[in-house]
């Protein structure tokens, strides 16, 4: 049977494969994604295991790819995403693999290094050449000096007055980085005290460091000075400051010749660095087509033998045995696939063996794209024990439903339910672009689940008739105002009273809340009543569901005591109570109203709660006082009645708490006495009375302990239904904070906007700029915020107030070895 | 499939001096994420306004706490003067922002696809 109502039927396997066949069985399973395998080598250190070197090389290969990878997006070359799922490749394949991506490495290697040598030499003509040109201007000025000897040369200031002519000035030229150009300045001046004379020039383009390819910017600058310890200090600075220093020479014919040489050389050098990031360029283009495939093999590769490394070793069959949990229904399709993995490696068939267990299986549930957000929801809390009844179909209505009543707005379902439908509509492109925004795989992962919260919120948006905290009048509002002007003028509140035939047409608006309450003063009181009357029935009815659930896991567990000694108490206690409290609500709806007789009228109709409270507390009959027309009794012979259901209620209480230990008691009793008799007719009558002994003690701590498991339960549901019931006023606390915040951003934002006036366009302008804001405010703090709030409430009331009814929640997922999961893990690890 | 392409230039040949920018480039002056913003903005404004501008016209009382009405009032004529002639006002101005949005809209849409062609990832 595979469906939700529960999980799925599990079968422990045993596999016994060949060792041939061993890998293509492996892979075939994990095309089918339906076996989860155990581990049954759990003391084996990871580098002891069978198949470790193949793991190695694996991770090799793995290695290689990411390097591959990492130069292809360097360079910006796009990768070809075709969806296609690469098969596994045989071990054999695996060895050509292994060489391809060796060679591919290298080259890569090769290539790169040459790129770096080349730039480097680039980077050292390219310097050379700025030297070449700005040094000239240097030289001019120095020729000029010399040749006109006028004071403005700085290189005259600092010799003796009595030189013997032109001084023998030695220079240093070079390039260094911008930024060092101050300090390497100030350094110079105070280690040569100010004997050498520095000209440095700007170069405009910036230049590539070969090392980490960014872009620098450079000064050339040259140094003048007198003497060789000068000239060792200067070089020394310039190696500190990782000045490069380039051979200048004096003679400007030299210089013009050596510039010429320079430029030839560049050129020569300029082809070749383009052919070789051609070459580069053209062995990334060609491995990038298959990088994604390759990826996806080594991956495959690695998760089978990974898998296989899990398997017993049978040394006298020459085989692996493996261990799976299979589902039962699966069992045909497992067989197929085994066979087809034999089939490709041409050996003998693999051998499925079910065995019996006690030990508890994974919970498998088969959910497709739309009820798999759901079972999330509901295997956060807790997954579901092994063959439990699963609470997520109801799920699918009831959270969005529950969610719905407390963010009741037309306007913010729309917007709930375009975002939702979006999602679900662009699915494909969506889910095949793949990023890792969190906050955007959570949006995404639960747009069906938006999208039918949206839907719900704006069914519940028409019944509150609430649109952006404004009531839409469809029908026609059956209140009317009938008062003169007179009236009108002098009295600042007037009330439009129900049993006044002109005022109200004795008939309500067809669907949904009257367009009026939205206007109405008196609102907020309205609305109070009739949110948290709806939330005690919608919270009672849930809860009763729960309870009711809790009969077809008793059922299918075959434990008929449960039902006599838990569920039908609880029925019964939850019923006389709360029960009986929902059918108050609807009688005082229907019986009490305006324009009637006055012992029906509103201001007759006694307060529920305080009945209630009445009712518990045992209350004395409390007499209806002379000449008042109010009964505090809503119909005849309630009192009695009242005490009837709570005598019943309290009886309830024992029954939960003494019925189950009891019949457990007697029939272990009996038990002992049984195996007594048969141990007394037994060979050992000494074993017989120490069996009956031992027992006779588990009975004892049994007892004990199931005494205090069933005073636990017994106290958490009959405290919990009190508290529980209390707690689905959430959905009116929560219903009423939208409806208020969405009125207050109106009247704060939006109306500013309207009541500004003016004249000519400025009010549009003004209303233009100010509906952005209120807009922005609406997504951000209406839908956002309190679609979270309201969301993590419904998620709340399901998992404590619901599920606490019926649901174990004691199991463990099942985790199939499929392909698909292992590749888009590995898919996110890489992107992060 | 999913192809993605960023703005390649001359990647191969970076030594060599790098090439002018696309035009196109230049023109967007909103990024991605907030040309996609006020697109969406701009649509729903364009809608309740709109609706909100007919609604307004047809004076329906649920706006009547919306409207610029001014201080008290000596007798009900003036009072309901100001009130229809605020209706009109607000349905005005309602319009007016309306025809602003529209605007808006398609100057978000032009830069959020000029967006689109540069990138189509996210």
């Amino acid at each position: 049977m595979g469906s939700l109502f529960r999980s799925e039927e599990m079968a422990l396997c045993q596999l016994f494969l060949q060792s041939e066949s061993a890998y293509t069985c492996v892979s075939e399973l994990g095309e089918l994604g339906l076996v989860q395998f155990r581990d049954l080598n759990p003391d084996v250190n990871a580098f002891q295991r069978k198949f470790v070197n193949e793991v190695r090389r694996c991770d090799e290969m793995e290695r290689k790819l990411r390097y591959l990878e990492r130069e292809i997006r360097k360079d910006g070359i796009p990768v070809l995403d075709t969806g296609e799922n690469p098969e596994a490749p045989m071990p054999r394949e695996m060895i050509d693999l292994e060489a391809t991506f060796e060679k591919l490495e290298n080259e890569l290697k090769e290539v790169n290094s040459n790129a770096e040598a080349l730039k480097r030499n680039y980077l050292e003509l390219t310097e050379l050449k700025h030297i070449l040109k700005k040094t000239q201007v240097f030289f001019d000025e120095r020729e000029g000096s010399l040749e006109s000897g006028g004071q403005t040369s700085l290189t005259q200031n600092l010799l003796p007055e009595d030189s013997k002519g032109p001084i023998q000035l030695g220079f240093v030229a070079g390039v260094i980085l911008r930024e060092r150009i101050p300090a390497f300045e100030r350094m110079l001046w105070r280690a040569c005290r100010g004997n050498v004379f520095l000209r440095q020039a700007e170069i405009n383009d910036p230049l590539e460091d070969p090392a980490t390819g960014e872009q620098v910017y450079k000064s050339v600058f040259i140094i003048f000075f007198q003497g060789d310890q000068l000239k060792m200090r200067v070089k020394k600075i310039c190696e500190g400051f990782r000045a490069t220093m380039y051979p200048c020479p004096e003679a400007p014919a030299d210089r013009r010749e050596m510039a010429m040489g320079v430029k030839t050389r560049l050129d020569d050098l300029s082809t070749v660095l383009s052919q070789t990031q051609d070459h580069r360029h053209r062995v990334l283009v060609s491995a990038a087509r298959n990088i994604r495939a390759w990826m996806m093999k080594v991956w495959k590769i690695k998760s089978i033998y990974h898998t296989l490394n899990m398997f017993n070793l049978d040394v006298i069959q020459n085989g692996l045995i493996a261990e799976c949990w299979i589902p039962v229904a699966n069992l045909e399709d497992v067989q197929l696939a085994l066979r087809r993995g034999t089939e490709k490696s041409g050996s003998l068939p693999a051998i499925l063996n079910r065995l019996s267990t006690h030990e508890a299986p994974p919970t498998f549930h088969r959910t497709n794209k739309f009820t798999k957000a759901f079972q999330a929801l509901i295997d956060a809390y807790g997954v579901a024990t092994y063959r439990e009844i699963n609470p997520a179909p109801y799920t699918i209505i009831t959270f969005p439903f529950l969610f719905a009543i407390m963010f009741g707005d037309v306007g913010h379902g729309i917007i709930m339910a375009l975002f939702g439908g979006w999602m679900v509509w662009r699915e494909k492109p969506l889910s095949a672009k793949k990023t890792d925004n969190e906050i955007w795989n959570i949006f995404f992962g639960g747009r069906y689940i938006i999208l039918l919260m949206g839907m719900f919120s704006m069914y519940t948006g028409l019944i509150y008739n609430d649109i952006f905290s404004k009531a839409l009048n469809i029908f026609g509002t059956s209140w009317h105002g009938n008062y003169n002007e007179s009236t009108l003028l002098t009295n600042k509140e007037l009330t439009l009273d129900p049993g006044n035939k002109e005022q109200y047409d004795q008939y309500p608006y067809p669907f949904g809340l009257d367009p009026v309450w939205q206007i109405a003063l008196n609102k907020i009181n309205f609305y109070n009543s009739y949110k948290m009357k709806i939330s005690i029935i919608f919270g009672i009815i849930h809860m009763l569901f729960g309870v009711i659930l809790s009969v077809w896991n008793h059922r299918f567990f075959n434990k008929p005591m449960n039902i006599y000694c838990e569920f039908i108490p609880q029925i019964i206690f939850l019923t006389c109570l709360f029960g009986y409290l929902v059918l108050l609500v609807f009688h005082k709806w229907v019986w009490y109203g305006a324009g009637g007789a006055d012992s029906v009228s509103p201001n007759c109709a006694p307060s529920i709660l305080i009945t209630f409270i009445n009712m518990v507390l045992m209350k004395g009959y409390q007499p209806t006082p002379e000449g008042d027309p109010c009964s505090p009794y809503m119909y005849a012979g309630q009192f009695g009645f009242q005490r009837f259901l709570v005598c019943v209620g309290l009886i309830c209480v024992p029954w939960m708490l003494i019925a189950k230990p009891f019949i457990l008691h007697r029939n272990n009793k009996r038990k002992l006495m049984m195996s007594q008799a048969n141990g007394g007719e037994g060979v050992i009558e000494e074993g017989g009375g120490e069996a009956a002994a031992a027992a006779a003690t588990e009975e004892v701590h049994d007892m004990g302990e199931i005494m205090i498991h069933q005073g636990i339960h017994t106290i958490e549901y009959v405290l919990g239904s009190v508290s529980h019931t209390a707690s689905y006023l959430r959905l009116w606390a929560l219903s009423l904070a939208h409806a208020q915040l969405s009125e207050v951003l109106w009247q704060m934002v939006l109306r500013v906007g309207l009541t500004a006036g003016g004249t000519g366009g400025v009010g549009g302008v003004v209303t233009y700029f100010i509906f952005a804001a209120w807009a922005s405010l609406t997504i951000a703090i209406l839908v956002l915020m309190e679609g979270l709030s309201a969301f993590l409430h419904t998620l709340r009331l399901h998992w404590v107030e619901f599920q606490s009814k019926f649901y174990g929640g004691g199991g463990y997922a099942f985790v199939p070895f499929a392909f698909e999961t292992i590749l888009e893990h590995a898919e996110t690890a890489v992107t992060e | 499939m999913c192809v993605y392409v960023t703005n390649r230039g001359k990647g191969g040949r970076s030594s060599l001096p790098s090439s002018p920018l696309r035009p196109e480039s230049t023109m967007a002056f909103c990024g991605y994420k907030f040309s996609l913003c006020l697109l969406l903005i701009s649509c729903w404004g364009l809608v309740q306004l709109l609706l909100m501008g007919m609604l307004f016209y047809c004076e329906t009382p649920a706006f009547l706490e919306d409207l610029p009405l001014t201080g008290p009032y000596e007798n009900v004529g003036q009072y309901m003067n100001d009130v229809h002639h605020g209706f009109g006002t607000n349905a005005l101005n309602c319009l007016i922002a309306a025809c602003l949005y529209i605007i808006t809209l398609g100057v978000s849409g032009w830069q959020f696809y000029l967006n689109q062609k540069t990138t189509y990832q996210v």
